[in-house]
């Protein structure tokens, strides 16, 4: 057993008609913390699936979700939202930023959940800084009071990774980040992403595409059928 | 924290949010208005029906007369709670204005005490200073605006009648002629002021002793139109004749009355139909000198109208009643049959009290004789050792208590032989069809709301339809199924509030400008809105206290707006985040 993230037995399931028609069959993986984990396969293989069932965004049809000795998949929804909040972090292959939010209040949104308005005035300061530093990391210092409709997609990428980032997530989700950006700046969110496991120690869980991350990964699994081929 | 900064910008970013903000200010609006308006119609329509009746008024069951009432109002006035108490001889009437007969009723008033117990001073003062404003308005329209022409004397006996309240509501230029005009006079007006404030009613004498002087409500004298169209009415010195038609069975009583004086109410029936007369004059036409047909108490409070109702009949209030049952209750039992029963009634018997103008003045009082006459009854039966209770000592002494408190009541009752009714009792009928459209026509505007909240509904409907998305991300980034809820649950909730701030705000300007805005609006249109002789009144009243009644409408609302919110916020909350992130 391992003692950082990780799914025993996942079946996932979509309802159709009489017979149901399974998406995941019985996925069994360990993540490590600190780890550069790659997640391949063919379109439709389940994998997006697999990464939501694992950011408890979805629940799965039997099996279970494993932190440390807790079994994630049994809290109630108050406590998974929260640990959605403050355990994990996710990036979408199409950004999702909300589209009435500056840059920056994007990245502060996640710091507010949970916070009560008193609370929140007193930690509004400290929390904005810490944006305020992310952003400008990714080099968006001079975007901040931007929205989303004003960013350029590679733009708009670097604040979903910041806005991932705030809570100081203990894992972070990526599905396809590059797949809908140009080559160029595909290549330097890449780096982006690489750099953030490879300095700051950040657990990585990617779904990808590109040979180049690929080569990058500490460890690569396939789904293949939905189910985990060896690689 | 993230839900009330997504929604406040939901609210802001959103024009539909804007719409719906828009909706529950005019509904808002709307009803303050409206309900401001009709409140003030009602107080001022209370005052009129209420015309010189006084809180409470004493007559006797089946004599048309009484004697003796000069003790009885020494007595009643030592009552707490009572400012003075006047006697009436009332009676219905012939009256005969010029060539033609109306029927009415004649009053005979005691008028120092009069004015005292009823409002009958305020209408005669309010009269005499309309009558001196519109002759002034006249004055200086014939004399092209300028007063400097006038005599003297004729100005100084109009401003004389006025009162800081006539003078006040003079068109303002003419407020400061008058002033000019009284400053180069030398003319305190101050003091003619306060001269016209403290004017009563007299009556001018008759040194004629076949006539009685006589006030008549100002519609009664007035006898047609003339083919000019001005009115034709009688004068200070004309004769009326009064024919009692209360006594035509007996032998009809007639008296002539020159006519010195005119008061209105503003109730066109009392106006209309009603002539006043010396009390003496009355008892003595009449034949019944030392009699009177009422009694008028002024309360200070007409909150106090029951309590002192009680003392006067020499009954328990509900109040006492219960206290008296709840003693019993003490030594008895709750389980007793006849505590039980009186409790019943004591409950029916307060709701009708406050239901006055669903049941009816007197079945109170039977209700509370009933009720007292069993408490005693029963008291008298445990006293007696008759109830299968023992009680102790200390209970047997409150009971005895209870009982000569109730005997006192009962011999102190000043006018147990008398029916006694509140003014509302009297005018019943009127009140309750003002109370019934009262409550009609808020039933009405509540529809008003009722659409704002479902704009809201639809509105935040297309709102949850249109930020799918943006509910898969919040989920994403941890908001809870509540949360989400909240979320949308609040952007109902700041539309309505700041809608309802907004439509408050602005019908509060509106209500305490409206004389403004009547007398623009009337500039614009060119007409009276509001003319004076339709409605006796030169200002649109208005609710003077809105306070209450603003927030009860701004609760309403957003409660209404609440309730909208509940059915798109559920349904937003429970949208599938997986399906909202995996397309673009
Ligand atoms: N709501 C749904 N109902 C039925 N099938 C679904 C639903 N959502 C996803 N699927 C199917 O599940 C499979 C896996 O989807 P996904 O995990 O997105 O694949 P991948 O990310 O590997 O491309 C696909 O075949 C897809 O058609
Ligand atoms: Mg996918």
């Amino acid at each position: 057993m391992s003692d950082f993230l990780s799914v025993r037995d996942l079946v996932r399931e979509y309802p159709q008609g009489e017979t149901p028609l399974p998406v995941l069959r019985g996925i069994n993986l360990d993540v490590r913390e600190g780890e550069f984990l790659v997640i391949v396969g063919s379109s439709g293989a389940g994998k997006s699936t697999l990464l939501h069932i694992m950011g408890l965004l979805d629940t799965p049809t039997s099996g279970a979700v494993l932190f440390g000795d807790r079994n994630l998949t049994t809290l109630s929804e108050r406590e998974q939202s929260r640990l959605r909040n403050t355990l994990f972090g996710f990036v979408f292959q199409f950004f999702h930023l909300l589209p009435d939010f500056t840059a920056l209040e994007n990245v502060l949104v996640p710091a507010m959940v949970g916070v009560g308005p008193l609370a929140w005035a007193r930690r509004r300061k400290d929390a904005a800084e810490r944006a305020r530093s992310l952003l400008s990391q990714v080099g968006l210092s001079a975007r901040l009071t931007h929205r989303p409709g004003q960013l350029s997609g590679g733009e708009r990428q670097r604040v979903a990774i910041c806005r991932a980032l705030i809570n100081t997530p203990r894992v972070l989700f990526l599905d396809e980040p590059t797949g809908n950006l140009d080559s160029r700046t595909g290549q330097e969110i890449q780096e982006l992403i690489e750099g953030l496991n490879r300095r700051d120690r950040q657990t990585i869980v990617m779904v990808t595409h590109s040979d180049t991350a690929v080569k990058r990964a500490s460890r690569v699994v396939r789904i293949h059928d939905g189910q985990i081929l060896k690689a | 924290m993230y839900k009330l900064f997504v929604a406040f910008r939901y609210l802001t970013r959103n024009w539909l949010n804007l719409v719906g903000v828009a909706a529950v200010a005019i509904g808002v609006l709307v009803l303050v208005c409206v309900l401001s308006v009709m409140k003030g119609f009602d107080e001022e329509f209370r005052n009129r029906l209420r015309a010189t009746l006084s809180d409470l008024i004493i007559e006797p069951y089946s004599e048309e007369t009484f004697a003796g009432y000069e003790e009885m109002i020494a007595q009643i006035e030592a009552l707490p709670h009572v400012v003075a108490c006047a006697p009436r001889y009332d009676g219905l009437a012939l009256i005969r204005v010029g060539k033609s007969r109306r029927y009415g009723e004649f009053q005979g008033v005691d008028l120092p005490r009069e004015v005292k117990a009823t409002d009958f001073g305020q209408y005669w003062r309010a009269w005499r200073g309309r009558a001196a404003r519109e002759k002034l308005a006249e004055i200086a329209r014939e004399n092209g605006g300028d007063l400097a022409g006038v005599p003297r004397e004729t100005l100084l006996d109009l401003l004389n009648r006025m009162r800081a309240e006539d003078f006040a509501l003079l068109p303002k230029d003419l407020q400061a002629r008058a002033a000019r005009w009284a400053k180069e006079n030398t003319v305190d007006l101050t003091a003619a002021r306060r001269a016209a404030e403290s004017a009563q009613p007299a009556w001018t004498p008759t040194d004629d002793p076949r006539f009685s002087p006589a006030f008549a409500g100002s519609e009664l004298l007035v006898l047609g139109q003339s083919r000019d169209g001005k009115l034709v009415s009688l004068n200070i010195g004309d004769e009326v004749v009064v024919v009692s038609a209360t006594d035509v069975f007996d032998g009809r009583v007639i008296r002539r009355c020159r006519i010195a004086g005119a008061y209105r109410s503003g109730l066109h029936d009392y106006d209309a139909r009603t002539i006043c007369l010396p009390l003496e004059d009355v008892q003595k036409f009449m034949g019944r000198p030392g009699h009177v047909t009422s009694l008028n108490v002024r309360l200070d409070s007409f909150a106090n109208a029951p309590k002192v109702r009680a003392l006067l009949m020499g009954i328990l209030t509900s109040d006492e009643l219960g206290r008296g049952i709840e003693m019993l209750r003490g030594i008895v039992g709750g389980a007793d049959a006849d505590l039980r029963r009186m409790e019943t009634r004591l409950r029916e018997l307060r709701a009708q009290e406050g239901n006055w103008w669903a049941t009816g003045d007197f079945t109170v009082v039977v209700a509370t004789a009933e009720i007292e006459t069993a408490l005693f009854r029963k008291i008298g039966a445990i006293l007696r050792g008759e109830a299968g209770v023992k009680p102790s000592a200390a209970d047997l002494e409150k009971m005895r208590a209870f009982q000569k408190a109730g005997m006192e009541r009962e011999q102190g009752g000043i006018a147990r032989k008398f029916r006694i009714s509140t003014w509302e009792d009297k005018r019943r009928t009127f009140l309750r069809a003002v109370w019934i459209e009262r409550r009609i026509m808020g039933f009405i505007l509540f529809f008003v709301i009722l659409i704002a909240g479902f704009l809201i509904l639809s509105i935040l409907h297309t709102t949850v339809l249109s930020k799918t998305k943006d509910i898969g991300i919040l989920k994403s980034i941890g908001g809870s199924v509540g949360g989400i809820m909240s979320i949308f649950m609040l952007n109902g909730l700041l539309m309505s509030t700041v809608g309802a701030a907004i439509g408050a705000g602005i019908g509060l300007l509106i209500i305490k400008n409206i004389n403004a805005i009547q007398d623009f609006l009337e500039r614009l249109a060119g007409f009276s809105l509001f003319p004076k002789d339709v409605y006796y009144l030169d200002r649109l009243p208005v609710d003077k206290d809105p306070a209450m009644s603003i927030l009860t409408i701004c609760v309403i609302s957003i409660l209404v707006s609440l309730i909208a919110s509940a059915y798109p916020a559920w349904k937003a909350s429970r949208m599938d985040a997986v399906e909202a992130l995996r397309y673009e």
